[in-house]
């Protein structure tokens, strides 16, 4: 009664969704190796809720196929739950229970509830096993829901939004107490959010899905470092094949000044510039969200 | 040894233990009322076959609002049950089970009682002879 | 421990680690044979991903700025790091582009530049200062 070995906690393949002609997720194919934290960033109704409902198997595919710490959540849908720890955005609890009796839920439900652990951080949370589901604010609930979701000691957690609801002390808390999660062997963490500042203590993957479709996935380190854009003053005008040079994506124009958007081989332009008379550059930082958005218009403009 | 494996998914139990504690840990006062309600109606005057009419709609009324009753307090205590549920390690056809099971146990207890005869027969039977009502 | 950490400027949080330590030792705010937490606790500390800092103490292990014992810790390195010639240059020299890039847009003339460098290794503390001086 081993579970099988797997070395991606979640793969997807062409993984699409459609509600009612409107099609939520296009053609996913998402790799997240087995250990340390992926972050799908997005903006809202980017279909980043979708994806994580779909793993879950609290959605049914429209077409392609997935796995979950190598099952199929459609076919071993319980096998999978068992095994993953889930914090949904906002609501799915029973508003008229409480705190203690979801707990004593869970316990019973789940083959590895760790109840010392449930206790330590529940404290930590403040929450009191007394109040009704209804009378926790809404801090406190997306705590409660973190909460249910790390009882299960779970090989793989899916955090939708984690950060709902917290004011910074609290999402500082909870960023430490998933830093220390993660370093517990093999615990793989996807999470979904639009804080990006929070996503880069903690990620060591993103996926940016904007519409429906992924449009980049990629180790944050190699891509901070491979994203960047270049300021260039060059008074006698650009070189003609600036625009073709390896690594640039494009020139554009702002206020005047030529900038090169660059996606990799920095250090390679960078030396080229040099070595051109009376040529100066910057290379400028992008911040998740300037690579976020690089990508994003790229797509807009590619599919009108 | 965990209690739940790969292979759950393929010889699924009809019911979840679990989740009949919890109904029951939420619904005992519930049902508990609902037998009082039962026992209540057993005990009303009328309740017999040859009671009056006017004992009858009593009768009526009182199963109308103990079912209306239920259900209600039933869908209110279920917001968000459902939705917690499924993302649990339980299947879908044992969460709806467990929940048919739960709303049928108030409509066992009253199947138990002589009400739901008294009703059929007050129904089915003509009214009674306007002496009878005269007497009192 | 004092370090900081700021996401959201663009540069990556390893890089911002590694020039915090780096600083702190060259200025002396982190002593020869001083000990660095260890790297699951500076996560948690920090508030960033544990592989982050495991990569920021490989890469300054490296450089020869600390150095790690087998079952004592992380402790910092002993005398200068030991950079080679090559990769000292090329660091000097982006920080001098990021310096002349600087006064560029504020407008300083080159001498004012030479002044403000010349002034900074005056106040240099520790040892490191007078070798500069040198």
């Amino acid at each position: 009664m081993s579970i099988p070995d797997y070395d991606m906690a979640v793969q997807t393949r062409g993984l699409t969704k459609v509600f009612k002609g409107q099609t939520a997720l296009q053609d996913l194919d998402l790799e997240v190796p087995r250990g340390g934290v992926f972050a799908l960033l997005g903006p809202n109704s980017a279909g980043k809720t979708t994806t994580i409902k779909l793993l879950m198997n609290l959605l049914q595919p429209t077409s392609g196929e997935m796995k979950v710490l190598g099952l199929d959540p459609v076919q071993q849908g319980v096998a999978v739950r068992s095994r993953t720890g889930y914090q949904p955005e906002t609501g799915q609890m029973p508003e008229y229970a409480r705190v203690g009796d979801l707990l004593e839920l869970c316990r019973s439900l789940y083959p590895n509830w760790n109840v010392h652990k449930v206790e330590t951080y529940r404290r930590e949370f403040e929450l009191d096993l007394k109040s009704f589901v209804k009378q926790l604010s809404k801090g406190k609930v997306t705590l409660l829901a973190l909460l249910l979701a790390l009882g299960p000691e779970p090989d793989l957690l899916l955090l939708d939004e984690p950060g709902t609801g917290l004011d910074p002390l609290r999402r500082r808390q909870v960023i430490k107490l998933l830093v220390d999660e993660v370093a517990g062997e093999g615990r793989t963490i996807f999470l979904s959010s639009h804080n990006l500042p929070d996503v880069e203590r903690l990620a060591d993957r993103v996926g940016f899905l904007n519409r429906g479709r992924l449009i980049l996935s990629r180790p944050l380190d190699q891509l901070l470092a491979e994203e960047k854009k270049i300021w260039v003053v060059c008074p006698e005008g650009i070189p003609g094949d600036l625009a073709d040079w390896p690594g640039v994506r494009r020139i554009e124009r702002e206020n005047g000044r030529t900038v090169l958007v660059v996606s990799g081989q920095v250090e390679e332009i960078a030396e080229k510039l040099r070595s051109l008379d009376r040529v100066t550059f910057e290379i400028l930082d992008q911040t998740l969200e300037d690579i976020f958005i690089t990508y994003a218009e790229e797509q807009e403009h590619a599919t009108p | 040894m965990p209690h739940r494996d790969i292979d759950a998914d393929a010889k699924e139990r009809w019911l979840d233990p679990g989740l009949l504690r919890w109904i029951w840990l939420r619904y005992r006062w519930v049902y508990l009322g609902c037998a009082l309600a039962v026992v209540a109606l057993m005990t009303l005057p009328g309740a017999e076959p040859s009671g009056s009419p006017s004992n009858t709609f009593i009768v009526i009324g009182m199963c109308a609002a103990l079912f209306g009753g239920v259900f209600v307090v039933g869908k209110q205590l279920e917001d968000g049950t459902v939705a917690f549920l499924t993302a649990r390690p339980v299947s879908r056809r044992q969460i709806f089970n467990t929940l048919v099971l739960a709303g049928l146990v108030p409509w066992l207890l009253f199947l138990l009682s002589p009400a739901p005869y008294t009703l059929v027969i007050a129904l089915i039977r003509p009214t009674p002879a306007p002496a009878v009502l005269y007497r009192n | 421990m004092w370090l900081r950490v700021e996401p959201g400027r663009g540069v990556p949080i390893y890089v911002q680690l590694m020039e915090q330590i780096r600083l702190a030792v060259a200025g002396g705010l982190l002593a020869a044979g001083e000990q660095l937490p260890p790297v699951r606790e500076l996560a948690a500390q920090l508030a960033v991903n544990p592989n982050t800092v495991a990569k920021v103490y490989q890469e300054l292990e490296r450089e020869g700025v600390i150095v790690t014992r087998r079952g004592k810790g992380t402790f910092v390195a002993a005398g200068s790091p030991q950079l080679e010639k090559k990769d000292r240059r090329k660091r000097l020299a982006l920080a001098v582009e990021r310096l002349l890039a600087e006064a560029y847009h504020l407008g300083c003339r080159p001498d004012e530049v030479l002044e403000a460098v010349r002034a900074g290794i005056e106040n240099l503390p520790g040892p490191e200062g007078k070798e500069l001086e040198k």
